[in-house]
C-alpha cells in the first residue's frame, strides 16, 4: 500500500505544537524565550480580551439593559447561578469574580484555536494548563486550611467518611492521593488534552487536504478526498467551538466544586 | 422558603464525578508501588500485579463508600440538615443579593 501520496506527506504530530519564539530560536535551541512565543502572546491577549469583554458589557449598567449589557450579564449570570450558587452554596458571592474571570479567560484562550490568523489554542501547550491548575490547587488547599486549620484540613483530605475504622488506615493514602495529587493532574490534563486533540485534528485535515489537492498523484479519487478532508476540517472547527466552551465550563465547575469541598463543614 | 430548581441541595461540594477516577488511579499507583517495593525487597516479582489488583479493589471500595453506601442513609440526613440551616438565614440573604445584582 505504499502509494506515492503516503510517501511525500508528513503527518502532523506533537512537535508541530513547539513553535519557535519570535527571535527565531527553536524550542530546543540555546536562547529560546518561552514568553516570546505565539502561545505566550496569546495568553496575554486572552487576559486582555477577557477583561475587555467584561468591562465593555458592564461599563454602563442600566436598569433596562442594552443588547450588549444583556449579553454580558447573561454569561455572567450563568456562571454565577449555575456554577457559583448551585455548587458552592450560601457563601458563593465572594467566589463569583474568580469563577467568572476563570471562565472567560479559558474560553477566550480556547477559542483562539479557531480564530483565523491566531489559530492556536493556548492550552494545547500543557504547561499553561499546569499553571492554571496549580493556581486552583493552591487556592482550594489554602481555603481548606484557613477554614479548618491545617490539621483539620489534613484530616478531611485523608480520612474518608463512611468507612469503618479497621479499613481507614488502608484507604487513607488513597483518599489523600486522590484529593491532593490526582485532582490537579486531571484538571490540567483534561483541558490540555481536549485542546491538543482538537487542534491536531484541524492541522491534520488542513495539511492533509492541501497535500491531497495539490501534490498527490496516482489516483483520480485523491483530489475529491482532499475536498472531503477540508469539509471535515471545517466540521471539526465547529465542533471545537463546542469543546472550547465546554472545557472552560468544566474547568470552572470543578474549581467551584473543589472550593466547596474545602469549605464544607463535614463531607 | 425559596425553592431551588437545581437537583439536590446546593453547596454540597461533593459533585465531582472525577473523584471516582482519582480513587482508582490512586489505588493502583499506591498499592502497585508497595507491591513493587515489597517484590524488590523479598524477590517476589509477582507482588506487583497483586498490589495493583488490591489497590484497584480498595479504590473501588472508596468509590462505593462515597457514592453508593451513603446515597440513601446519610446523604438524606445531610440534605435535611442543610435545609434546616438554610431556612435560618441563607435564603433571605441569597434573595436580597440577587435583587441587588439584577439592577
Amino acid at each position: 500500500m505504499s502509494s506515492p501520496a503516503a510517501a511525500g506527506f508528513t503527518a502532523p504530530g506533537p512537535i508541530d505544537f513547539f513553535l519557535p519564539d519570535f527571535l527565531g530560536h527553536k524550542w530546543d535551541q540555546h536562547g529560546y524565550i518561552p514568553v516570546l512565543t505565539k502561545p505566550g502572546m496569546l495568553l496575554l491577549l486572552g487576559a486582555v480580551l477577557a477583561f475587555f469583554f467584561l468591562w465593555y458589557t458592564s461599563r454602563r449598567g442600566e436598569v433596562v439593559p442594552s443588547k450588549r449589557q444583556f449579553f454580558g450579564e447573561s454569561a455572567y449570570g450563568f456562571i454565577r447561578d449555575s456554577v457559583g450558587r448551585d455548587v458552592i452554596g450560601p457563601d458563593f458571592l465572594r467566589w463569583v469574580p474568580l469563577l467568572v474571570s476563570l471562565f472567560f479567560f479559558i474560553i477566550v484562550n480556547n477559542l483562539f484555536g479557531i480564530v483565523p490568523f491566531l489559530q492556536f489554542p493556548t492550552f494545547s501547550r500543557v504547561n499553561y494548563a499546569y499553571g492554571l491548575a496549580a493556581l486552583v490547587w493552591i487556592l482550594y488547599n489554602a481555603v481548606g486550611m484557613v477554614t479548618k486549620g491545617p490539621l483539620g484540613y489534613l484530616k478531611q483530605v485523608t480520612v474518608p467518611s463512611g468507612v469503618p475504622w479497621y479499613l481507614i488506615w488502608l484507604v487513607a493514602p488513597l483518599e489523600f492521593l486522590s484529593n491532593v495529587i490526582v485532582r490537579p493532574i486531571t484538571l490540567s490534563l483534561r483541558l490540555f488534552a481536549n485542546m491538543f486533540a482538537g487542534h491536531l485534528l484541524i492541522v491534520l485535515f488542513s495539511t492533509g487536504g492541501a497535500y491531497l489537492l495539490l501534490h498527490a498523484t496516482g489516483s483520480p479519487v485523491l483530489k475529491p478526498a482532499g475536498v472531503l478532508a477540508y469539509v471535515m476540517g471545517i466540521a471539526i472547527g465547529f465542533l471545537e467551538i463546542v469543546v472550547a466552551t465546554l472545557q472552560a465550563y468544566v474547568f470552572t465547575l470543578l474549581t467551584a466544586s473543589y472550593i466547596a469541598g474545602a469549605q464544607a463543614a463535614e463531607h | 422558603m425559596t425553592k431551588q430548581a437545581s437537583p439536590g441541595p446546593p453547596g454540597q461540594g461533593d459533585q465531582d464525578p472525577w473523584a471516582a477516577f482519582g480513587y482508582l488511579v490512586a489505588g493502583v499507583a499506591f498499592y502497585g508501588f508497595i507491591g513493587w517495593a515489597l517484590g524488590r525487597w523479598l524477590h517476589m516479582a509477582y507482588l506487583v500485579p497483586i498490589g495493583i489488583v488490591v489497590g484497584m479493589l480498595f479504590g473501588m471500595y472508596l468509590v462505593f463508600a462515597r457514592y453508593v453506601f451513603r446515597g440513601d442513609g446519610t446523604s438524606d440526613a445531610d440534605s435535611a440538615a442543610t435545609k434546616d440551616k438554610d431556612d435560618g438565614s441563607a435564603p433571605e440573604r441569597r434573595g436580597r443579593d440577587h435583587r441587588g445584582e439584577k439592577k
